[in-house]
């Protein structure tokens, strides 16, 4: 007779840990609910410029290979990529370095860079719930735009590639903390980065022919341009296939790095104390 | 009052530079940012040269005098931003204290000197504006470009203020006032391209309009009519905000651990 296979009490523990701080992200969203809701009337306000913005440019006929509905699509994904890929990892390791309480996150059994994730994935999805998706539907609605349950499925396994991309990235910027003991610096950085590589201002085909090219394949752009693309049946099978394959490698690397700064910034808390 | 704001900067800028690599960082990075800004809206002009009627001078010149109006903003005003901070950490009492306005006090508390990377590009593109023929060439036409950027940094603040002020309300850090961020992006476009109730929106209540629009056009195209609308907008939003402001905190405020 073959013993039924035990679930390693390792992997039970880790489950147990992600969703007791998923529980802590989701309440967290609904005890602050109040500042949710204006974050996101903030959030709808640009929104509705930006495709105002889109709607005069695309007036007279297709600008780019965009017209007024699929540059009403294009930018309403950014909308709901922007709110979910968001974890704000960066913001809460720089707090924790700067007041000291990262010697506090030492002391419990587990390293909190597996588990923080889980408290912003549930709080980007609690905003996604409330303000992302009934503007997303109303959108939809006004504008006659459709997404098909088959994309938002074939281009999951990117997002999520993406989401690691994201948090990792987000440790690392977080772990010059260690270093520089602030932290504006590095977040401008992030902002930088965000309004180049992604697409989220203006779509990469606006881009010089050779700038478009060597950013095309960057993780930023795979995350949102190559997404939104991949969502609205824009970008081919074939595509999402190939910047899937990409994201992966990038999301290790990231992983990676991200492992190394946070090491030699803990490194440098054990030698000289926080 | 001059030597007040000249103690904070002082301060200020102290404690800026202990942390000089992240201030070094954030200067470059912040006129980086506005570099590519420039560039993207260069990418769209070659595509659309023309925008609601406007040139390639007369939009540059608009982009300029925003982002001018924005670094000045983050220079000068950016601890507006911090109110949320203040009132969840009990140390908006401090200010309540002093024989002081509290809004002055917020402000004095917190200068930002990262945005002297993005004031000297923004003054840059406002040249390369004079350059093409729409912005100001003369040292009259410069005083009063920055005059003008002034009131759009007060516009800017107004809006950030009012904002921040909720967090007295949603009780939360979480930042509303980082919406101006996002909103100053389309105050580089004139505000005709706007459906009617956006440019009521962009023309009174978030007068965007009269951080890049309107100087433009009283700048490049002589329009006097332009200089009395920026400064009622001016006016109008400070008191309004002002006002906001006074009302939360008379209303909300509950001292230390609200």
């Amino acid at each position: 007779m073959i013993a039924p296979k035990k679930i390693s009490l390792r992997w039970m523990v880790f489950a147990d840990t992600a969703l007791s701080y998923w529980r802590i992200g989701w309440k967290q969203s609904w005890i602050y609910r109040r500042n949710t809701l204006l974050s996101l009337i903030g959030a709808i306000l640009a929104l509705a410029l930006q495709l105002a913005v889109w709607a005069f440019l695309t007036k007279d006929g297709s600008l780019g290979g965009y017209s007024k509905h699929s540059s009403t699509a294009y930018f309403t994904m950014m909308y709901l990529l922007g709110i979910v890929l968001s974890p704000g990892c960066d913001i809460w390791l720089s707090r924790r370095i700067i007041n000291g309480d990262i010697v506090l996150d030492m002391l419990k059994p587990q390293n909190p860079l597996f588990f923080v994730p889980f408290e912003q994935l549930s709080a980007n999805l609690h905003r996604l719930l409330i303000g992302g998706l009934p503007v997303m539907a109303g959108l939809a609605l006004l504008y006659g735009f459709s997404l098909s349950p088959s994309r938002i499925l074939a281009v999951m396994p990117v997002m999520t590639l993406s989401y690691v991309f994201w948090v990792a990235m987000e440790f690392c910027l977080g772990s010059a903390c260690f270093r520089t003991n602030a932290y504006w610096g590095v977040a401008s950085l992030k902002s930088l980065l965000l309004m180049l590589l992604t697409g989220r201002l203006l779509p990469l085909e606006f881009y010089p022919n050779w700038l478009a090219a060597s950013l095309d394949k960057n993780p930023f752009a795979i995350a949102y341009y190559h997404v939104a693309r991949g969502a609205l049946g824009l970008d081919s099978g074939r595509t999402l296939l190939s910047v899937t394959f990409w994201q992966l490698l990038f999301a290790a690397a990231a992983c990676w790095l991200a492992m190394i700064f946070w090491n030699t910034g803990l490194r440098k808390l054990h030698t000289q104390g926080g | 009052m001059i030597r007040t704001i000249f103690i904070s900067a002082m301060l200020n800028f102290k404690s800026r530079i202990i942390y000089r690599w992240d201030f070094l960082a954030a200067i470059g990075v912040k006129g980086l940012e506005t570099v590519v800004s420039y560039l993207l809206l260069n990418f769209l002009l070659a595509k659309v040269p023309l925008i609601a009627g406007y040139d390639r001078g007369h939009v540059i010149l608009m982009f300029g005098l925003t982002e001018l109006a924005f670094a000045l903003w983050h220079c000068f005003f950016i601890n507006s931003l911090s109110i949320g901070s203040y009132v969840r950490e009990g140390q908006m009492d401090r200010f309540l204290l002093r024989p002081m306005n509290p809004v002055i006090q917020i402000i004095l508390d917190g200068f930002d000197e990262d945005g002297w990377g993005g004031l000297a590009v923004a003054i840059a593109t406002v040249a390369l504006a004079a350059n093409l023929g729409a912005g100001p060439t003369s040292v009259s036409e410069w005083c009063c470009a920055s005059l003008i950027a002034f009131c759009g940094a007060l516009i800017f603040f107004s809006i950030s203020l009012t904002l921040s002020s909720l967090s007295l309300w949603s009780q939360t850090q979480g930042n509303l006032g980082l919406v101006v961020m996002d909103i100053r992006v389309f105050a580089r476009f004139p505000s005709t391209i706007y459906p009617g109730w956006l440019r009521a929106i962009v023309s009174s209540i978030v007068p965007l309009a009269a951080c890049g629009y309107w100087p433009a056009l009283f700048i490049a195209d002589k329009q006097v009519e332009c200089a009395v609308w920026i400064v009622l907008a001016t006016a109008s939003s400070l008191a309004l905000s002002t006002i906001i402001f006074n009302e939360l905190m008379r209303r909300l405020y509950e001292s230390s651990g609200t």
